[in-house]
């Protein structure tokens, strides 16, 4: 028997904390534009904003489909539905993988000493690394 | 030399005072007073095993640092049986005969017997900033104060200047300053990660005390009873605190340093490690780094065709080397005595008697001696041939005098052409003297110059290697040397280090701090600068926001090794650089510096690992408590449970300092970042309360949990998964890399965190969880949770994606 008192409160919990994910990585993104002086609204770059944001597409497919599955009290919904959504991350994660080996080999090469001004405008992680 | 010796007794009192056994024992006495009996017995074991695995630990730790310290040892030369011997200051005894000289620290309470412009600097005992001289003179006073004590040298003063022999009179505690029980190093001001790790500590210090008073408050509001809320919000309070920070920081710089010390490093002073991990500019000196550091002297010669014996006698006679069962002190005097033994030439100093000299010092680049031979007297002077050479009047040239202007291109022509080639100089110059009681720098006027002695010191063989790993790594090679600019060319040339820039010391001499600080970016090479010169280079650099690393071994070098913010010295260095540097390398040898320099990196990263994740995982975990605690009708897990969890996690955390370092992140200085721990935190600590808020639906409205019967179900389901994903996402946390398989973690870190989670697993079912409040959960549960756990850890992976790509460390 579902308390329907309760069911609220923690769908607002775990809302809640989906949104503040989103919004902390809304700011970070943001945030990280403006250092690179990037637009946002160039129309390459919303193709990229939507790849970048892949992970936050999940979180919100995740967050309907949790609220729904437990509502709905059936434990095979809840397990089969996580087991499509590691299908998803982990498929993403394959895709990631060289993108990210390669970014991390072409930044560890160059510390902030060592960059000549032409290596910072072109390269922005490296633009960022100097911040850190 | 005394130096504050840890004690088992201190590490064991500092497990006390830390704030986290407070808050702990102040939640037992509540629980105890409220008759919360077995909560109060259940907390004060926790207390009872977390001083003990604290002190274990850390008394582990500081042991190790102990045993490196300990084995820098410093060196004085001693006259035992009318025969010299280098020993190592500790076997100094009241009675002993010994010789002080520059740069050395003096080994203990010594009566001058015989001195020659001895200065000292006395500032560890007297305070007194400037250095005081001190003679053989006998005085005459009631009660002298130590100031007063010119004819004494006192232990753990410095000698700034000259050279003395002396009987010691008391060793050790019996000192001067052994009774007064003063530590000889001097405060070093705190390191970048020192500050960051404060600064973390507040920000988290702040977080808690707010969420432990809302809860507190937002409990009390909707009803809860008020000691189990006040239990409740102490316990979140807790399990927040990286109460073992401390711990994991000593443990792992401590077995850092004893990776290190397995790569020929000592460090001395623990927390310099993660500088010296994270620098990305050394400064050193060329001898003994870039070039073999073995000088031998190749030739001399005259101005003339012929070659006069006596430049050999006179390089002999001016000479600050000890000779006994070994020859001991500067390289070149050293150098002079081989080559002078070798080809049979030592028995010619035998003629002249000793009279007087003044020592060198490196302002004048030379040292001078007065001899007496068939009563005649001469002053003889070696040193730095622009030194010498601005104060000779005559050049002696087959035998006749010419005056020094008319021969002084031809010899300037000599001198560049024996630098380029990479000779390194000393002019040999002299005049007659009349008897006086003592000679002064102001008898080194009128010279007539001699000839010259060259020595040469070949480039190492792994120089060039060196360079470019340390290139690779990161770290920019600035080099900053006493000898003249065409040898340190030549050196550069022959190991292939690129020369931007040369800059001399009197460039510098003309130049605004602000000049400085706009050329040191682009210089390789700093030639013929001072100590005080060096010591600008150093500031500007770290003016310029650079992590600087300075090496030396000479008396010069000490303020250097003080103001960088790594010094680094060799163990065959002067006492006062050894003192003065917070790392000793057993070999002076740039290939030794930079695996040091990487095993610093590795513990950095395995620091920084265990902040990110506490900030992460805890503050997720104890911010859904809170949450939960609020809208649920029963508390979300007891505080004991919270406080074993914490105390579980905390074990699996033991291996931290042990793991892996990814091989990409140790090419690379890295800086501590606040701001950046500060969003990792806001970013992946969500991550964990979405799936503490899953495991809530999932009991209340799967499992039917919802009703405080069952609040023993719920506890258990939530413990289990929290557990489970606090500790499981250190796999992830603990790399870069993506997918987190790719990135093996370290073996022990492995074992002890599944064997954490095996234990987590198994408690809900065995007496202790029955104790702790825990019942057994149900098979489909398992699934779920093996299910949701999976999710949560391929999310955050993903979530590293995202994060990493819009925020770099």
């Amino acid at each position: 028997m579902l308390n329907l008192g309760l069911f609220i409160w923690w769908a607002i919990s775990i809302s809640g904390g989906i949104a503040f994910l989103i919004l902390i990585s809304i700011y970070l993104y943001a945030n990280s534009r403006t250092k690179r002086k990037e637009s946002i609204l160039t129309t390459a770059n919303r193709l990229r904003l939507w790849k970048d944001f892949m992970f936050v597409w999940v979180l919100i497919g995740l967050l309907v489909f949790y609220i729904v599955s437990v509502n709905i009290g059936s434990a095979i919904i809840f397990a089969a539905g996580n087991i499509i959504v590691e299908s998803i991350l982990i498929v993403y994660l394959v895709k990631n993988r060289h993108e990210k080996s390669e970014q991390t080999s072409s930044r560890i090469h160059l510390p902030c000493t060592l960059l000549s001004p032409n290596t910072v405008n072109t390269t922005s992680s490296n633009e960022h690394d100097c911040v850190n | 030399m005394p130096r504050q010796a840890f004690s088992g007794v201190q590490v064991l009192l500092r497990q006390f005072k830390n704030p986290i056994f407070i808050i702990l024992t102040a939640t037992a006495v509540v629980a105890g007073f409220f008759a919360e009996l077995e909560q109060s017995i259940a907390i004060l074991t926790m207390i009872a095993l977390s001083v003990i695995l604290g002190f274990y630990n850390e008394y582990k730790a500081e042991k190790i640092v102990e045993d490196l310290r300990r084995s820098v040892t410093f060196k004085a030369v001693v006259a035992r049986d009318g025969k010299l011997f280098e020993i190592d200051s500790r076997l100094i005894v009241p009675g002993d005969s010994v010789f002080i000289r520059v740069g050395d620290i003096v080994p203990a309470d010594v009566r001058i017997v015989e001195s020659k412009g001895l200065e000292v600097d006395e500032a560890t005992l007297t305070g007194e900033s400037f250095p005081v001289e001190k003679t053989s003179d006998s005085l005459d006073l009631q009660h002298p104060t130590l100031q007063q004590l010119t004819n004494y040298l006192f232990m753990g003063t410095v000698v700034m200047h000259g050279s003395a022999r002396g009987v010691v009179v008391s060793t050790g505690k019996n000192t001067e300053l052994g009774s007064i029980s003063r530590s000889l190093t001097r405060p070093h001001p705190e390191t970048e990660f020192q500050k960051g790790v404060k600064q973390y500590g507040t920000m988290l210090l702040t977080l808690t005390i707010a969420l432990a008073i809302g809860i507190f408050a937002l409990n009390a509001i909707v009803g809860h009873p008020l000691i189990g809320s006040l239990l409740f919000s102490l316990a979140v309070a807790i399990g927040l605190v990286p109460e073992l920070m401390p711990a994991i920081v000593t443990i792992s710089l401590s077995q850092g340093a004893g990776r290190m010390s397995k790569v020929r490093v000592v460090v001395k002073r623990l927390v310099s490690i993660e500088d010296f991990g994270n620098m990305d500019v050394l400064c050193t000196d060329k001898t003994g780094t870039l070039t073999e550091g073995k000088i031998v002297l190749s030739d001399y010669f005259s101005l003339g065709e012929d070659k006069d014996p006596r430049i050999l006698t006179y390089s002999l006679l001016c000479n600050a080397a000890v000779v006994g069962e070994n020859i001991a002190g500067d390289p070149m005097d050293i150098a002079i005595w081989k080559y002078a033994i070798e080809k049979g030439a030592q028995e010619s100093v035998k003629s002249y008697d000793k009279v007087d000299y003044v020592p060198f010092d490196y302002q004048r680049r030379m040292m001078s001696g007065v001899f007496r031979k068939d009563g005649k007297f001469t002053l003889i002077t070696k040193g730095a041939p622009e030194s010498v050479l601005s104060r000779c009047k005559y050049a002696e040239i087959m035998g006749e005098n010419e005056p020094i202007d008319a021969v002084l291109k031809s010899i300037n022509d000599k001198f560049f052409n024996l630098s380029q080639l990479g000779y390194r100089v000393l002019a040999v110059a002299y005049r007659s003297v009349d008897a006086k009681p003592s000679y002064a720098v102001e008898d080194e006027a009128d010279l007539t110059l001699l000839g010259f002695v060259i020595f040469v010191d070949p480039p190492k063989e792994d120089a060039h290697q060196a360079v470019t790993k340390l290139k690779e790594i990161g770290v920019d090679i600035k080099i900053l040397t006493g000898d003249n600019e065409l040898v340190a060319r030549k050196i550069c040339d022959e190991i292939k280090v690129p020369v931007k820039k040369i800059v001399c010391g009197s460039d510098l001499t003309q130049m605004s701090s602000t000049q400085i600080r706009a050329i040191v970016e682009e210089t390789t090479i700093f030639a013929r600068v001072t100590p005080e010169q060096k010591l600008d280079i150093i500031k500007a650099l770290r003016a310029n926001g650079h992590v600087v690393g300075s090496m030396g071994d000479g008396v010069n070098d000490a303020p250097a090794l003080y103001e960088a913010d790594v010094g680094i010295s060799v163990d065959t260095a002067v006492d006062v650089a050894k003192d003065a540097a917070d790392i000793v390398l057993l070999e002076k040898d740039l290939l030794v510096l930079a695996n040091g320099i990487a095993e610093g990196r590795k513990i950095f990263g395995n620091t920084t690992k265990y902040i990110l994740m506490g900030t992460s995982s805890n503050f997720g975990n104890m911010f859904s408590a809170a949450a939960a605690s609020v809208f649920l009708p029963f508390l979300p897990m007891l505080p004991m449970q919270i406080l074993f969890m914490n105390l579980l996690y905390d074990v699996a955390n033991f291996a931290l300092p042990t793991d892996n370092v990814d091989e990409e992140y140790t090419k690379s200085p890295k800086r501590w970042d606040i701001g950046f721990v500060r969003k990792f935190t806001l970013f992946f600590g969500p991550f964990s309360s979405l799936y503490d808020f899953l495991t809530y639906g999932i009991m209340l409205f799967i499992f039917g949990a919802s009703t405080p019967e069952l609040a023993p179900l719920f506890q258990s389901g939530w413990f289990v998964e929290s557990f489970w994903t606090e500790v499981l996402v250190i796999f992830v946390i603990r790399t870069r890399r993506i997918p987190f398989l790719s990135s093996r973690p370290g073996k022990w870190l492995s074992v002890l965190t599944l064997s954490c989670v095996a234990f987590g697993t198994i408690l809900p079912f065995t007496l202790l969880g029955g104790f702790l409040g825990f019942t057994a959960l149900p098979v489909e549960y398992w699934i779920l949770l093996i299910l949701m756990v999976a999710t949560y850890l391929l999310l955050v992976d993903a979530g590293k994606v995202f994060f990493y790509k819009v925020c770099k460390f």
